[in-house]
């Protein structure tokens, strides 16, 4: 015997289904008049981009939502019917009852929705464009210039800056033959100057990264605490390329268990840069010509040691450019200051000028001067 | 300071595997040894079969490098399962090493290459009759 709540529950269920059931039917009812009367609905030449996105996202979901159901029944995806026509012909019939048939139709239907998203994203400038104007109207206040719709790319103007060239070197070419004459084009008399081949010249005029902010090229953004932690020195592996290297050997050896076969000479060296390592120097020990134990203030200091004698502004230009500003005087206002520029900078490390702070004992025998002083005036 | 042979010493392993294709475990080996020379390659496989609970004979080390200022070395090591695959997949050397190869007999060098450099003289079965070198005098 059914229990009081279900009775109740189908009841209310049985009424909620003739409202919905109801509602759907008054829709059908606009819809057909709507058909009828007007020409909104009429499909014969074809439908929008637009509309047919929306178009086909339904038939979609549709499909998607029959497919679970039949699936939830038990029915295989296999049985479909063969289509009769293919998908361009413009009268081709509905696809069959199979759930395979459905699954036919989903694809077909993902296919077109990325299709249309191309071309909408080609289309989409004009539709903004379009859309705006319908929103807001024809305001005509509104600045040319924030509005970021106002500007689009203008191709035709490239082709009338390519014709322009054409036309100036046409002329001059022609003018150039009718004398017969060759003569050498008018300009100012410079230096020649040998073009320095910039790999290493480039490379070694630059000023040379300090080498207590090198090490942040190469520091790893996913083990952020190895920097910070270690203060002045950084990791040695990380510290100069060679310990990057001598680094890199290790790890191979360990992951591939074996040891590198290396000459007398190259275990050598190895065996000087590690110790080099482990003791907290660079690890360029073998590197230099001259194997005098000690003399190493290139590797530590060579940023400080090649930076004397250069401008704030580096490197001007050729060798001639730098002469010539060299040889020139200052503006009368850079002349006038008591103070240069560089001074400015060496001071930095005072704080600034520094001020004679009085201290209390200072102030205490000022005060005892003044009042001696006093005394022996008055007394005097 | 002494060089004390009893002291205690630390074996870590790292990176193990266990490599089934060459039937055997891998691992790289971490011997901490204070106040003591490096480790004999002998003892540390004593040690490690203690610990891996197998004979010494399977347990093959090498590669052993001592880092700057002693106390530390880094090697490898490898545990076979059985001696038949041992002898299968070891190279010459350490078979020799750990006793289960026998060395080839050692020939004389120089005598091999004066005997080539006299063949490269003569042509077909001459190269047997003159293997000796010629007879001074007589």
């Amino acid at each position: 015997m059914p229990s009081e709540e279900n009775v109740q529950a189908f009841c209310d269920l049985l009424d909620q289904m003739k409202v919905s059931m109801s509602a759907a039917r008054d829709i059908v009812k606009t819809l057909r008049e709507r058909q009828s009367t007007t020409h909104e609905l009429d499909a014969r030449e074809g439908i929008s981009l637009l509309s047919l996105k929306h178009h086909m996202m339904l038939s979609y979901l549709q499909s998607l939502s029959l497919l679970t159901a039949r699936r939830a029944i038990g029915h295989s995806l296999a049985e479909r019917s063969a289509p009769e026509a293919p998908f361009s012909a413009k009268d081709r019939p509905a696809r069959g009852d199979g759930a395979g048939d459905r699954v036919d139709a989903m694809v077909e239907a993902r296919v077109v929705l990325e299709k249309v998203k191309v071309l909408e994203g080609r289309m989409k400038y004009q539709i903004d464009k379009l859309v705006r104007t319908a929103e807001e109207g024809d305001s005509a206040t509104k600045n040319i210039a924030n509005d970021p719709l106002a500007f689009r790319p203008n191709p035709q103007a490239l082709m009338d800056q390519g014709s322009e060239d054409e036309d100036e070197e046409g002329g001059s070419i022609a003018g150039d033959d009718r004398d017969g004459i060759y003569r050498p084009p008018k300009l100012a008399p410079m230096p020649y100057v040998e073009p320095s081949k910039s790999k290493d010249k480039d490379r070694s005029r630059r000023a040379p990264v300090p080498s207590a902010l090198a090490n942040l090229a190469h520091l790893d953004p996913s083990k952020p605490y190895m920097e910070s932690t270690s203060g002045l020195g950084s990791t040695p592996a990380l510290s100069s390329g060679r310990a990057r290297e001598l680094k890199r050997i290790n790890e191979f050896e360990e992951e591939n268990f074996t040891r590198l076969v290396m000459k007398k000479k190259d275990a050598r060296r190895r065996a000087l840069d590690e110790a080099d390592i482990a003791l907290g120097g660079t690890g360029m020990v073998s590197a230099r010509r001259g194997r005098v134990p000690g003399v190493g203030l290139d590797d530590e200091f060579g940023d400080i040691i090649k930076s004397v004698g250069r401008t704030r502004k580096g490197v001007l230009g050729d060798g001639y450019e730098e002469l010539r500003q060299r040889g020139k005087k200052e503006s009368v206002l850079a002349r006038s200051k008591a103070r240069s520029r560089d001074d400015a900078f060496d001071d930095l490390g005072d704080d600034g000028p520094r001020q004679r702070k009085r201290s209390r004992f200072e102030k205490e025998v000022k005060a005892a001067k003044k009042r001696t002083n006093s005394k022996a005036s008055r007394r005097a | 300071m002494q060089a004390d042979n009893s002291a205690p010493v630390t074996i870590r392993t790292r990176k193990f595997i266990t490599n089934r294709l060459l039937a055997r475990r891998q691992f790289v080996v971490d011997v901490l040894h204070p106040n003591r020379p490096n480790v004999s390659k002998a003892e540390l496989s004593e040690r490690l079969a203690s610990i891996y609970k197998t004979e010494k004979d399977r347990v093959v080390t090498f590669g052993f490098r001592t880092a700057f200022g002693g106390g530390r070395s880094t090697g490898f090591g490898l545990i076979y399962d059985d001696e038949a695959s041992q002898k299968k997949f070891e190279p010459k050397y350490r078979l020799i090493r750990s006793g289960l190869a026998v060395a080839p007999p050692k020939t004389n060098r120089k005598l091999r290459k004066e005997r080539k450099n006299r063949a490269k003289k003569l042509r077909g079965t001459k190269k047997a009759k003159a293997a000796e070198p010629p007879k001074k005098g007589k």
